[in-house]
């Protein structure tokens, strides 16, 4: 094991190396600490896979959970009300529908049973209505004083 | 992957696979890398034993991205390096934590039966280099390797290695001095 270097060494030098090489060295391992170095190798490579298989498995759900996010965010954002086809216009529609319904049941609910004071009202109303005998010009604005009607009394 | 089993598989002509090729890199090179951790960490048997199985275990990791513009055993020569690096790095903190803990350490030399005083005296003389020293003395001097290999593992301009050796045997020689053994004398 003597390098090239080796031979540009002064005695003085060599004997140093010398001294190094003969005294400092570990001691030499026996087959059973051979044998013990490399049952512990082997459990760390074991552990390491471990661990790797485990970190790697982490990170894909890591990613994966990261990308869910990501294109659920990007939808909110990008989807425009009453877009067609995408869930979140077609919720917005469906309150939209509820609330009409909503209206519709509180009219029908008012006409049916009138409060006591609407009645007399209602009633003028009507007449009037029937009065001008006209078909289309009369509705517009009658219909209008109905729901004023409606409105001021409820 | 599974990771290798360290025991040695009769030998097999088709092209080598990677579980042959570590288990030939542990058995070729297990002792080299002990002796090499050893003398860089400052006489630490359980350290070397630890920074080399690291060593292994970074080199079966990294092996399939191995690409081989290098010798496998210059490239798992580098992570050792790296490994004893790091471990010297920390050893500042571990020493700080230890006196912190008052736990008294025995820096290894474990095996007192050899000339233990002498040998704690070669590990201080070395303490006393700067890293990029010890490791080229250690490398050139005591494991064998030549410039031009260690220029390779340590990434380092042959001038440079030559005037860090010049330097380590300098200071050794000067920490030394007083240090006389009339049996010196070649080794095998």
């Amino acid at each position: 094991m003597e390098s090239l270097h080796q031979n540009t060494l002064t005695e003085a030098d060599q004997e140093l190396v010398q001294l190094y090489r003969r005294h400092y060295s570990p001691p030499v391992q026996s087959p059973g600490e051979v044998r013990r170095f490399e049952l512990a190798l082997q459990a760390r490579l074991t552990r390491g896979a471990r661990v790797q298989r485990w970190s790697m498995a982490g990170f894909g759900m890591v990613l994966t959970a990261a990308l869910a996010l990501f294109f659920f965010r990007s939808s909110l954002s990008t989807v425009e009300p009453g877009a067609s086809g995408a869930w979140v216009s077609f919720a917005a529609d469906a309150s939209d529908i509820l609330v009409v319904d909503e209206g519709w049941l509180e009219l029908e609910e008012l006409m049916v049973s009138p409060v006591p004071e609407q009645e007399t009202e209602l009633l003028a109303l009507t007449e009037d209505v029937l009065d001008t005998g006209a078909d289309d010009e009369w509705m517009p604005d009658d219909y209008q004083g109905l729901a004023d009607v409606l409105s001021n009394g409820s | 992957m599974k990771p290798a089993a360290l025991t040695i598989q009769p030998a097999i002509t088709a092209p080598e696979t990677l579980e042959q090729r570590f288990q030939a890199l542990v058995s070729t090179h297990r002792e080299r890398a002990v002796r090499m951790a050893w003398r860089l960490v400052g006489g630490d048997l359980a350290a070397a034993e630890d920074i080399a199985q690291e060593a292994f275990v970074k080199a079966w990791q990294a092996l399939p991205t191995w690409r081989g513009d290098s010798e496998l055993s210059t490239w798992f020569y580098r992570i050792l390096l790296r490994q004893a690096a790091n471990h010297r790095r920390w050893q500042g903190v571990r020493t700080f934590w230890h006196g912190l803990m008052k736990v008294q350490s025995e820096e290894g030399y474990h095996d007192l039966s050899r000339d233990a005083a002498l040998q704690k005296r070669l590990a201080k003389a070395l303490e006393q280099l700067s890293p990029g020293q010890r490791e080229v003395f250690v490398l050139v001097h005591l494991e064998g390797f030549t410039l031009t290999e260690v220029a390779e593992l340590l990434g380092k301009a042959p001038g440079t290695l030559k005037s860090h050796l010049h330097r380590a045997l300098e200071s050794l020689r000067e920490s030394l001095q007083d240090v006389r053994l009339p049996d010196v004398e070649e080794e095998r």
